[in-house]
């Protein structure tokens, strides 16, 4: 839901009134003109092996209608390259995703219930890369201050509002820390729905890019697994790209 | 927590000594009711209690509490001037204080592993090269003396190498992309030694327009098997349950904007599919050729038409034979991709690319000599030389795919309009709608790491008879075998022949059912369970168990099996094609 808000946001000076606002500065946050991405995934696995994957990723959002759109294409490894997701976020329409896979020279429309599902086989979820502040549906909530990376952030908790809402995601409730002066996330912590802790998601090395503030490492550990997986920024694009790369009829383009 | 402490002993210390004088100038009764109350306020109402305690407190502060009956009262001593009470200092709000939340304890991170960096995220220029190599085995359960004489030549089983390197390079706006697969089977050698091209492409993609021109391997349709619309690539039908796509020469024009996408194909020539006539082929397709038939001769005695169909003439392009411009193909498409739909339209002129009849003659035919007798057949057992037709199509499509709860429903129709201007021709398909309605179901994590993705499609055709006919001519089963007469003067090649060939393997999914389930057990290791079954009673089940090992070698193991066959249908010369497949592909 929120790992590319540590990997992707701006830096803002405001103060927290309630969950809901915060959240919306973090969304807020997120708003690009068009961000690329080289990143560098891998995966740790209970049994100690260790695999890694590769992907170029394309961000841009805050448009007027408030539409978010990502596509992601890998390189590596074999098995995957050349596979795209392309993730259209609609402020008022949900979300719609479509999905490229090079062996079957189709793109195929991907129901919504999938992003529940991990995202290549990493710790991360097709819904923890997307970011989706959902008033009718999701309960944000205010929890306290925190001092997290050395910095003092505010903990809001998101939460289902309803038992439909619930069956939409695939997790009970998500903590998120938020860094009250630059309003990039720190870290997020996944639970459950039986209220246990599954997942945590911490970013490190902070940097500033431009105007923007950016996390360069996002690491997901699954606590119920030993698992972990750890998503590298290795390269930032700058050159502006046109909106017709989220077009889902590119998608079998190279 | 400390905050929370501070903020408490702050409001009691102001409050204690104006309760206590309230006390004091109160009866017990009231001082302890008053007390009780206040004791259980929050420390944020503490203002408004000392409100009420200012209003209940005694006029003489300090002084001795005294009936009230007494004050006045005839004979009472003089009640000395009570002072003004000090106006009480209005109580500050206190702040609201923050609870300070639960932080869960986690574990240490793990290490940043060493990532080699790159100047920028997209290069200017880049090229790239990937393929794969692989090696397939499958063992047929029913060997080749147990099956019937015409098919006792058949393979026992297929023993193939496929490499096929790829690649692709990008300068600026500039593409190209080349991929050609080398095939050997070591027993089937129909099958063998082929170089097949999958790709071949140069092109340029920039701000929304694409151009591409070469070997198109591009595709329509949403349908996971036999989309209506998908009608541009050519199929090989080596593996006639999964036919593969063939490029065809051609050029592809795109527009994309916002929700909207336009695009474009033009291919010159027209590909047929390729199709196996031959043993030693498990599926080799003269089935839908005319079978070995015995008429009457007018000669006396009879004519064996057998099938000896090793001789094929080139596929006609109907209408290329005067014009080559004919063989062009040419259509267009427009997708709208709307918050939770996707709309398609189509049109697409064409060639049927598996034939629409087979028109065959007569080869064991004696050479005329000048001045001599008329044509003669040499023997009663008459050979044939077959020469299949491809007539124009013109195909108007239209797809959709829509989320609805946790599936995706989406479906094809497309009505495909077939030329017979003079309506004359029993050998040519009357117009027809071909449709799919398919769902998709994908519930990840089902048990675990299980994943469960289920995919069920239903395909249907709907012939549409000319004006004056009851049933089309697909349902007719239109044949023309005529022999000469020489006692009436004809030669043997005044013979009008013909044979609605294919109707079943162009129509292979005519009102039939399709579904899929795969099973994600470990993300390394997956079972997929495919299925067909139609109205004629034809029914197969394949499985395949694939096991991902270092991320580019993959192992599998799995097996096909002919649940059930019809009489006389496509399935009835496959029913004894049960085997077993193991297989192993290294990408790199």
């Amino acid at each position: 839901m929120l790992a590319l808000a540590c990997l992707v946001s701006f830096a803002r000076s405001a103060h927290a009134e309630d969950g809901l606002a915060v959240m919306h500065k973090v969304e807020s946050a997120l708003h690009s003109d068009g961000e690329e991405l080289s990143v560098q995934m891998t995966l740790n696995h209970a049994s100690g092996r260790s695999e890694q994957r590769s992907f170029r990723m394309w961000l841009k959002s805050g448009d007027g209608a408030g539409t978010s759109r990502s596509l992601i294409r890998f390189q590596t490894p074999a098995a995957i390259a050349g596979t795209a997701l392309l993730s259209v976020q609609r402020k008022e329409a949900g979300q719609d995703n479509w999905l490229f896979v090079p062996a079957l020279s189709q793109v195929r429309r991907v129901a919504a219930a999938d992003r529940s599902q991990s995202f290549v086989q990493s710790e991360f979820t097709i819904e923890d890369l997307s970011v989706a502040v959902d008033p009718k549906g999701r309960v944000y909530k205010v929890l306290g201050e925190v001092q997290w990376n050395e910095r003092a952030c505010v903990q809001v908790e998101d939460r289902p509002r309803d038992a439909a809402a619930a069956k939409e995601s695939g997790y009970g409730r998500v903590v998120v820390y938020v860094d009250k002066e630059l309003w990039v996330v720190h870290r997020v912590d996944f639970y459950d729905h039986a209220g246990a802790l599954l997942k945590v998601l911490r970013a490190q090395r902070l940097v500033q890019v431009g105007e923007k503030w950016r996390f360069d490492v996002a690491t997901m550990a699954n606590l119920q697994t030993g698992a972990s997986t750890v998503m590298q920024v290795t390269a930032r694009g700058t050159a502006k790209f046109d909106d017709s790369i989220f077009s889902p009829s590119g998608l079998d383009a190279w | 927590m400390g905050t929370v402490v501070a903020a408490l002993l702050a409001v009691a210390l102001w409050w204690f000594p104006v309760a206590v004088e309230a006390l004091e100038q109160q009866g017990e009764a009231g001082q302890d009711d008053e007390q009780d109350g206040a004791a259980d306020d929050e420390p944020g109402d503490s203002s408004e209690e000392n409100d009420d305690a200012e209003r209940e407190a005694p006029e003489e502060p300090g002084g001795e509490s005294e009936p009230t009956d007494d004050v006045g009262a005839p004979g009472a001593p003089a009640v000395p001037e009570v002072p003004a009470v000090p106006e009480v200092p209005e109580v500050p709000a206190v702040p609201e204080v923050p609870v300070v939340p639960e932080v869960p304890v986690v574990p240490d991170l793990p290490p940043i592993p060493s990532a080699a960096a790159a100047p920028v995220a997209s290069p200017a220029g880049e090229l790239t090269f990937s393929g794969f190599a692989a090696f397939d085995y499958y063992q047929y359960f029913i060997q080749p003396g147990e099956l019937a004489p015409a098919s006792a030549t058949a393979v026992p089983t297929v023993a193939m190498v496929r490499i096929a390197p790829r690649l692709r390079a990008r300068y600026q706006v500039l593409r190209a992309a080349a991929e050609v697969e080398f095939r050997h089977d070591f027993v089937d050698s129909g099958r063998g030694k082929r170089v097949i091209l999958r790709e071949a492409l140069v092109g340029l993609h920039t701000h929304g327009f694409r151009l591409e021109g070469g070997a198109l391997s591009h595709r329509w349709g949403k349908m996971d098997v036999a989309s209506p619309t998908d009608n541009i690539v050519a199929l090989d039908y080596e593996e006639f349950l999964a036919p593969e796509p063939l490029p065809v020469p051609g050029i592809l024009a795109s527009y994309s904007r916002g929700p909207v996408a336009l695009e474009f194909v033009f291919i010159p020539s027209f590909v047929p599919s390729r199709y196996r006539h031959s043993n030693p082929s498990r599926w080799n397709n003269t089935w839908f050729l005319p079978r070995t038939e015995t008429v009457p001769s007018p000669f006396g005695g009879e004519l064996n038409f057998t099938n000896h169909y090793e001789t094929f003439g080139e596929a006609v392009v109907v209408g290329a034979e005067e014009n080559l411009a004919a063989r062009f193909e040419a259509g267009g498409r427009v997708d709208l991709f709307l918050p939770s739909v996707d709309l398609g339209f189509s049109f697409l002129a064409t060639h049927d690319r598996l034939p629409t009849y087979t028109e065959f003659s007569v080869t064991n035919v004696a050479p005329t000599e000048p001045g001599g007798p008329p044509e003669y057949l040499e023997s009663l057992d008459v050979l044939l030389d077959i020469t299949p037709h491809h007539e124009r199509l013109l195909v108007s499509g239209f797809d959709f795919a829509v989320n609805f709860w946790r599936l995706v429903v989406k479906g094809e129709a497309a009505y495909f309009h077939t030329t017979d201007p003079r309506h004359e021709d029993c050998l040519v398909d009357d117009p027809y709608v071909r449709y799919a309605l398919g769902v998709e179901l994908v519930l990840p994590d089902l048990l675990g790491p299980v994943d469960l993705a289920v995919r069920v499609q239903y395909n249907g055709d709907v012939e549409i008879p000319r004006e004056g006919d009851d049933i089309p001519n697909q349902a007719r089963g239109c044949k023309i075998n005529t022999i000469a007469d020489p006692e009436a003067g004809e030669v043997i090649t005044d013979r009008e022949s013909g044979f609605q060939a294919t109707p079943e393997i162009r129509h292979p999914y005519s009102h039939a059912w399709y579904w899929n389930v795969n099973l994600g057990i470990t993300p390394r290791l997956s079972l997929d369970l495919r299925g067909f079954f139609d109205v004629e009673k034809d029914a197969l089940i394949t499985a395949r168990l694939a096991w991902l090992l270092l991320d580019r070698l993959e192992l599998s193991v799995g097996g096909l099996a002919m649940l059930s066959t019809g009489e006389d249908t496509v399935f009835t010369p496959y029913g004894r094609n049960h085997r077993l497949e193991v297989g192993m592909m290294y990408r790199f």
